[in-house]
């Protein structure tokens, strides 16, 4: 299957296999670039394949949907009996497919993990990210009018009435901004992991960079964009965004961040979360400041 | 949904390219006139596109375009074989590693006895020599192309091209307005002349005022596509915006305007339209295909005239002038909505024939305006 030739891409540098999965036409966009056409592509893989190629999977999570799959993966260096000094970088995949070929791809690296792992500073690896594609963000009523409408889970996609509820409110903590719904969702217990800044038990440190994020900037706004949920219906994978005017010296920029969040629930309640978002390529696309929350 | 839509042509989507450049299975159009091997419209352009631009056999024009072949562009008009032939060539040249990958081909049957198809197209390509816009750059850039053309026995006979060049030159480095700048010194034939005149004043003539309404019951393609220009170009009324998009719908538009969802396309069409707040916009040709069971591909060609209002300080003496855009749009509509929308046009151009018309001299950015 797919995910099989994904992570042999990585571990085993196996381009010919993850390559019949590939049109002319496919478009595979990792630090905010799409690539397109086998030139392209290889020429992000193997740049993927010198800084994080060749490490050990310590962590994988396959949602099979139908249209739409992802895949999150936690790559790490030396695992015998070291595991402390281990380094690690997760990276997520988001696509579509026909179950022969892949049509989009969307591959999210957590680059700030993958400085240390590489021992460089963030401005360095920076600097070694492609350009991203150019994005022109237009002003809009980013307010939530009695009638105006903005995208739900349910609108996506068909959620199984057993994680329905959950989802919805996992999204208004986002959308809506409605903090109290993290204790209503999330288990006690819930490991929580956030690119960036490592993973942590418990939904606290989640809370905190959402807030953090949020008053980053002004008049942000959450979209979502695709949602895929595996055949047995207990994790999916969220696509989604966050507009916002980020604010630095006085001067304001509008910025779009990319997320994919990868959840897994048991008896409606979240036991794992996700939170993927390639740090570095937001800043070279607007050349923020680091570090940005 | 719509009128009943043949599936038996070739869908480029999910295709590999050796499957469209050696299609197996039976003839599925007539294809009167046309060389025995194309199986159907698809196939013929997909693979004279491909043999044309990516093996470099330029002269195949000969064979696939006819002799006159008007080709109508933002930025210039040519009439004949000898200028598609040259023109493919000095593109070419200044990009010569230029891929020409067929995302879509929504094409329709005439009543006229032609095939009319409307190609979109991604290109990868490294600007390694001069262009249009100026000096080589030694880029590699992306763009979007809808090429849309009348075929008629072998050939194509008409075409109207659209690029999101404005796009392209972002990723070159190159400022939209010093583009616009070095383009506007070309100058266009005559017949450009007179086409764009006939276009503009048919344009701004449109009736923007009428309702074109439309229901989920009497739901037709053309009802749709009319009812979106008209609801939302000509009379801007955007909260009109839940009858035509999906919640989530993806909306691609010219120089990296990427927008999800109705706030965000709301935005885009706002800022845009208010470069020409009296634009009238007309539907010129309209193509639907099907996608999958529950799902519809349209193409529309489209016009937009209006006068210019400067959205950018250096073009303020251009307020007032004649702002006429040629564009083309691709939809995905699933049950009713757009899911996915892809429009480009020459924003360059759009600019450089301002520019062009008012006869003002415009300071480049990169010499320091």
């Amino acid at each position: 299957m797919m995910f099989n030739e994904l992570t042999a891409l990585y571990t085993e540098g196996d381009l010919a296999q993850l390559s019949s999965r590939i049109l002319h036409s496919t478009a595979w966009k990792q630090h905010d670039f799409t690539a397109y056409g086998d030139m392209q592509i290889n020429k992000l893989w193997l740049k993927s394949l010198e800084q994080f190629g060749f490490l050990q999977v310590t962590q994988q999570q396959e949602i099979q949907g139908e249209n739409f799959s992802a895949l999150h993966l936690t790559l790490s260096t030396a695992l015998s009996g070291k595991k402390d000094k281990a380094k690690h970088v997760s990276v997520t995949f988001f696509f579509e497919h026909n179950n022969k070929h892949i049509k989009r791809l969307h591959c999210v690296v957590d680059t700030l993990a993958l400085a240390k792992l590489l021992k460089q500073e963030p401005r360095v690896l920076l600097k070694a990210l492609p350009t991203p594609d150019p994005l022109l963000l237009s002003q809009f009523d980013h307010q939530l009018h009695p009638k105006s409408f903005h995208a739900t889970p349910n609108d996506v996609c068909e959620l199984p009435h057993t994680i329905s509820d959950t989802v919805n409110q996992w999204w208004n903590i986002w959308q809506e901004k409605q903090l109290a719904s993290f204790k209503n969702i999330y288990s006690d217990n819930a490991i929580v992991q956030i690119a960036g800044f490592g993973s942590q038990q418990g939904f606290i440190q989640l809370r905190d960079f959402h807030l953090k994020i949020h008053n980053r900037m002004n008049r942000s706004y959450c979209q979502l964009e695709n949602i895929c949920i595996d055949k047995a219906g207990n994790s999916l994978a969220i696509k989604w965004h966050l507009d916002g005017d980020y604010i630095s010296k006085g001067a304001i920029k509008r910025i779009r961040i990319p997320v994919i969040s990868v959840l897994t629930l048991e008896n409606k309640l979240i036991i794992e979360e996700q939170l993927q978002i390639d740090w570095l390529a937001l800043y070279k696309q607007y050349e923020l400041s680091y570090p940005f929350v | 949904m719509t009128a009943k839509l043949n599936k038996s042509i070739t869908q480029v989507h999910w295709q590999p390219l050796t499957k469209l450049l050696e299609p197996e299975g039976d003839k599925q159009q007539v294809l009167k006139g046309f060389d025995e091997e194309f199986v159907d419209i698809v196939d013929y352009i997909i693979r004279i596109t491909h043999r044309i631009w990516e093996q470099k056999n330029v002269g195949l024009c000969y064979r696939y375009y006819g002799d006159i072949c008007p080709v109508f562009m933002l930025g210039g008009y040519s009439e004949c074989v000898e200028q598609v032939v040259q023109n493919t060539l000095k593109t070419i040249a200044a990009f010569p590693d230029r891929s020409l990958i067929g995302e879509n081909v929504i094409w329709k049957e005439e009543t006229d006895g032609t095939y009319y198809s409307s190609h979109l197209i991604t290109s990868i390509m490294t600007n390694t020599g001069n262009s249009d816009f100026g000096l080589a750059t030694n880029k590699t850039g992306r763009v979007t192309t809808i090429a849309d053309c009348v075929c008629f026995e072998n050939k194509i006979i008409k075409e109207w091209l659209v690029r999101d060049n404005s796009f392209l030159i972002s990723q070159l480095g190159i400022d939209l307005i010093d583009a616009a700048i070095h383009f506007s010194a070309s100058i266009p034939n005559e017949t450009f002349h007179n086409w764009y005149n006939s276009e503009y004043d048919r344009v701004i003539n449109a009736k923007h005022r009428a309702e074109i309404p439309f229901s989920e019951s009497n739901w037709t393609t053309n009802n749709f596509v009319n009812a979106w220009a008209q609801a939302l170009f000509n009379q801007k009324q955007f909260s009109t915006l839940t009858q035509f998009y999906h919640v989530a719908a993806a909306h691609q538009w010219p120089g990296g305007r990427q927008s999800t969802g109705l706030a965000q396309i709301s935005g885009t069409l706002i800022q845009w339209l208010a470069q020409c707040p009296d634009a009238k916009m007309t539907i010129d040709h309209i193509g639907v295909t099907s996608f999958d069971e529950d799902t519809i591909d349209i193409a529309i060609r489209w016009s937009v005239a209006g006068r210019f209002n400067p959205h950018i300080d250096r073009l303020t003496a251009l307020k007032g002038s004649r702002f006429f855009v040629l564009g083309c749009t691709h939809m995905r509509v699933k049950n009713q909505k757009i899911i996915k929308e892809i429009t480009v046009f020459d924003e360059i151009s759009l600019y450089a024939n301002m520019i062009r018309e008012s006869g003002q001299s415009l300071p480049l950015l990169a010499k320091g305006s």
